[in-house]
């Protein structure tokens, strides 16, 4: 086996989690990656920036 | 209606789980509940239009983390307990039609990634003392979806056949000073005749003892016990390595190959665990391209597996079908 191409460290970039209920009350939970994580968490700063006082909903996003 | 059942007999428990008769049964592709839900069509397990990777809580599970009472009362021969636990899904990708072994490179980092973070989720959850994670695939197995999909059970105990592992390594370590699995990693790579493929961090072998024809353990060549332990380059090594040891199995008969992969890592009850080793063990129904190895009397009855091949042979065959595995290419190994 052997690497060809890009490097490995440059292929997948930071992962984040985000964590939603379903309508039974299950978990479900996002996993996105690079540019998706970061495009979701811009989305959610936003949402941040135009309802700063919203009560918490049932979703949760970090980063591990 | 899910509970725990002891039998005294094998000093293990048994899940009884009645709901999951009416789970899902092989429906049309149309009506996956695996894939994502599109705009206007029907509402599947995951309500976005796409995803890249989603973990979450089984529809029909075999534990829940808020049981019920059991259907019947215990008794000093036959204990009974709530089936408490967690049982989750992975989908590892939007695509209904995909497989692990198609997928590229960096999806499986990605799974790999996934993998670590509900081991250390689950693993943390007070009466979780061991997070199974595991993948059954092709009808050959008993698949129930097609969708491309993993599995995790977090159970409130360590499952018998990761506790006689434990039993074997610890005993190793006692008689002799050293890891079980470290020393069968040194003979396997010092022989050669089993080993598929390996990489810095791991190797892939048909065991000596093989109990299936293309039976295959990935093991790390470092002396961890979870996948939490493992560096980044570790991580991305059995990445690599995973999509090897698919690939070589999809070129064997040039088929999807069917297999039960499954995650042997340490229980996470707190406990020292330093003797044991983290490996993977995949579990190929096929002998041949339509024959089937059955656990027959033998193998169920008497727990006494018959392997009608040589582990030696075998691993020759699936060395020929490794291709190099490229990242950065479009899924496939180059």
């Amino acid at each position: 086996m052997k690497d060809e191409g890009p490097t490995k460290q440059a292929s997948v970039g930071e992962m984040h989690k985000r964590r939603t209920t379903l309508v039974d009350g299950r978990y479900l939970i996002y996993y996105t990656f690079d540019d998706e994580g970061g495009e979701l968490a811009a989305k959610d700063e936003a949402a941040s920036k135009r309802a700063p006082d919203a009560e918490p909903v049932a979703e949760d996003e970090r980063r591990v | 209606m899910s509970e725990l059942r002891w039998n005294p007999l094998l000093g293990e428990w048994v899940a009884t789980a009645t709901d999951r008769q009416e789970r899902t049964f092989l429906p049309p592709a149309d009506f996956c509940p695996l894939c994502p839900t599109k705009p206007g069509g029907f509402p599947t397990e995951v309500p976005e239009p796409s995803y890249d990777i989603v973990v979450f809580e089984n529809r029909f599970p075999s534990l829940r983390s808020d049981p019920p009472p059991p259907a019947v009362e215990g008794t000093e021969l036959y204990p009974v307990r709530p089936g408490q636990g967690v049982c989750e899904v992975i989908l590892y990708s939007p695509n209904h039609t995909t497989t692990l072994a198609a997928e590229p490179v960096e999806q499986i980092y990605k799974l790999v990634q996934v993998w670590t973070d509900r081991f250390l989720e689950l693993g943390a959850l007070p009466f979780v003392e061991y997070v199974f994670e595991f993948e059954n695939k092709g009808e050959a197995i008993g698949v129930t979806l097609h969708h491309p999909h993993g599995q995790i059970y977090a159970y409130p105990f360590t499952p018998p056949r990761v506790a006689r592992e434990l039993e074997q390594a610890r005993a190793h370590e006692r008689k002799t000073g050293r890891c079980l699995l470290c020393d069968v990693v040194a003979e396997e790579k010092r022989d050669g005749r089993r080993v598929v493929v390996e990489n810095e961090s791991f190797v892939a072998y048909v065991p000596f003892f093989a109990r299936y024809p293309y039976e295959v353990h990935v093991t790390s060549s470092r002396h961890l016990q979870a996948l939490a332990d493992m560096d980044g380059e570790e991580q991305r090594d059995l990445a690599e390595i995973l999509k090897a040891v698919l690939v070589a199995f999809d070129r064997l008969f040039d088929i999807s190959f069917p297999y039960m992969m499954v995650l042997h890592q340490r229980p996470s009850d707190g406990d020292n665990y330093d003797f044991y080793h983290f490996h993977i063990e995949f579990y190929p129904p096929l002998r041949t391209a339509t024959k089937l190895k059955y656990l027959a009397g033998s193998e169920t009855g008497a727990g006494m597996f018959i392997n009608d091949t040589l582990a030696e042979e075998k691993a020759a065959e699936l060395r020929s079908k490794v291709l190099p595995v490229v990242w950065g290419g479009e899924g496939g190994a180059a």
